[in-house]
């Protein structure tokens, strides 16, 4: 299946607010992780950060899905599993 | 060995990804998975008679918590792939997945096993890579049936659970720091033997803040409420050997992180605080789940919602504490995983047949399926709660305990909902099973690899309801012994 972007579509978004979000909150933890403790054990700050990119990458093949399924990328639309 | 337990998953999906046929695959997965549980059981069996065992400079380990989250989830995730491959074969038979997807599948169950065996051993720190590490992989397990609402199950629980566990990274940085003030900079302060040792040193306010964070971080994976929205999409939207993995053995890696940073909290600032809360957690399930479990449409969504409520008991018992409430929440996690993993793979062999999830459409399971019928009606009385089965043992015993510690109103609380869910499970239990089947349902059961599966999990469910082996009581005392820092 031919898949395309509507650059109308990637405006306004919310899979970005999401990600975004998601982002700002990991790394945002670990900075102040960093400054209280001088840094954790280095093997375990790298595992944060391969967790985190990998998150986000998987996300993004998710928005693709998105895409492809609904036509647009807004998550918005995605409300229909309910009680 | 715990270097093999978590080699072997990961080898069998690199494999899958190689192996060419249907055949290849389902076979791979099979075998992989037996190796998993024999080299899992081994490392039960050796942490039983020597203790902790530690590998690769105490990074990884296992005590006798650690080694009973393990018999739970290679024992559990054995059987899923003995379902797996009655399950898979009539998908691929009836077109609904293409081999394409049936490698997905098999590849991010045993990258899913890989990581939820990682849960069982990491030390600490590790602990929260290899949660987040459980939600990446079991994502793609929910879309492997590629519709609309499958997409919109996996992308709410990735950001929700994803959400959900960045709060629990504050949570356990807080705890490294209040270590660090005690124990020094370096690798010391991640093990969870030396943070026990030294917990009654560590600056209370802090770890009241950590542990509040640890157990919404945590809880969301867990399915507490209000954090459970997830957890129903994902369930009623995955296939049923991947539901049975996400419930039987994922959300007790979950339970396992926030029982571990229990013990560490209750003995930093006294056992009421965090005993209470996850009395509270506790509480608010099972009484969210009540409704949602009355008033279901949806039969994956109704087993989903009585995790929510298993879930509940589990933080109940936990919270009750008390050698007796912390043995009958052990208890029920094992017994929870193997009865709902049963209970779902009735509900992927109903789906197969009648071919929908609303529980109206469902008539006179009884006389279409000859095996599955029965052990649906078996499997519902068992899940509500009803001797003989497993779950009423664990049960009784956690509300004991709850008596015995005289929380009398969340006792008599959790009794009342559960009355309330087992009127609400059982009429719709009653509508599906009784009465006669709709028109053009033609009367056969599911394949014998399906109905194995089956068997053999009733024979844990009946066989636990009325005799407990002296080897997993025992098994059960000494992972008592580590939750509540007794013994050491």
């Amino acid at each position: 299946m031919k898949t395309q972007l509507n650059p109308a579509n990637i405006t306004d978004t919310t899979n970005i607010a999401d990600r975004s979000g998601i982002l700002i909150m990991g790394y945002g933890l670990l900075l102040g992780a960093i400054s209280l403790t001088y840094g954790m054990l280095l093997i375990v700050e790298l595992g944060i950060f391969f967790d985190s990119l990998a998150a986000i990458l998987i996300m993004g093949i998710m928005v693709f899905g998105i895409n492809r399924t609904f036509e647009t990328m807004d998550t918005n639309t995605l409300y229909t599993l309910i009680g | 060995m715990i270097r093999y337990l978590l080699l072997i998953p990961v080898l069998t999906a690199i494999f899958c990804i190689l192996a060419r046929t249907e055949n290849q695959i389902k076979t791979l997965g099979l075998v992989g998975s037996t190796a998993t549980m024999i080299v899992g059981l081994t490392i039960v069996i050796d942490v039983f008679r020597h203790g902790t065992i530690t590998s690769w400079e105490n990074m990884l380990f296992a005590d006798a918590f650690s080694a009973y989250l393990i018999l739970i989830i290679s024992l559990v995730g054995f059987v899923i792939s003995v379902y797996s491959m009655g399950y898979m074969d009539h998908e691929i038979k009836h077109d609904v997945i293409d081999l394409k997807r049936l490698k997905i599948y098999y590849v991010f169950y045993h990258l899913g096993m890989f990581s939820m065996l990682l849960v069982g051993v990491a030390n600490d720190l590790g602990l929260w890579i290899a949660i987040e590490m459980t939600t990446l992989f079991s994502a793609p397990l929910i879309v492997i049936y590629t519709k609309r609402s499958s997409i919109e199950a996996a992308w709410k629980y990735l950001i929700i659970c994803s959400v959900g566990i960045t709060l629990a990274l504050f949570g356990t940085i807080l705890t490294y720091y209040a270590a660090v003030q005690v124990l020094g900079e370096g690798a010391d302060a991640l093990s969870w033997t030396n943070l026990i040792g030294v917990a009654d040193q560590f600056d209370p306010t802090l770890m009241k803040i950590a542990f509040v964070f640890i157990i919404v971080g945590y809880g969301t994976k867990a399915g507490f409420t209000p954090m459970h929205t997830w957890l129903p999409d994902a369930y009623s939207e995955a296939p049923a050997p991947g539901t049975a993995l996400l419930s039987g053995v994922l959300i007790n890696c979950a339970m396992y992180g926030i029982i571990r940073f229990h013990t560490i909290t209750a003995k930093a600032v006294g056992p009421e605080f965090s005993s209470n809360l996850l009395i509270m957690f506790g509480l608010l399930s099972l009484g969210i789940a009540t409704p949602f479990i009355i008033m279901q449409s949806d039969y994956k969504r109704l087993f989903a919602y009585s995790s929510v409520e298993h879930m509940g008991i589990v933080a109940l018992g936990f919270g009750f504490g008390g050698p007796l409430g912390t043995f009958g929440a052990l208890l029920h996690m094992f017994n929870h995983a193997v009865t709902k993993s049963f209970m779902f793979f009735v509900a992927g062999n109903i789906r197969q047949k009648y071919g929908t999830k609303k529980i109206d459409s469902v008539t006179g399971v009884v006389k279409s399926m000859r095996y599955t019928g029965p052990m649906l009606v078996l499997g519902g009385l068992a899940i509500t709660g009803s001797p003989p089965f497993s779950i009423f043992i664990s049960e009784i015993t956690i509300l004991t305990a709850g008596l015995m510690q005289a929380h009398i109103i969340p006792t008599a609380l959790a009794i009342m909902f559960m009355i309330m869910i087992f009127a609400g499970f059982f009429n719709h239990i009653n509508k599906m099973a009784l009465s006669t089947p709709p028109e053009g349902v033609t009367v056969g059961d599911a394949s014998k690899w399906s109905l194995g599966a089956m068997i053999i999990l009733m024979v844990f469910i009946v066989v636990l309801g009325v005799y407990i082996p002296s080897q997993l009581y025992e098994m059960i005392m000494k992972a008592v012994d580590v939750v509540n820092a007794t013994g050491m």
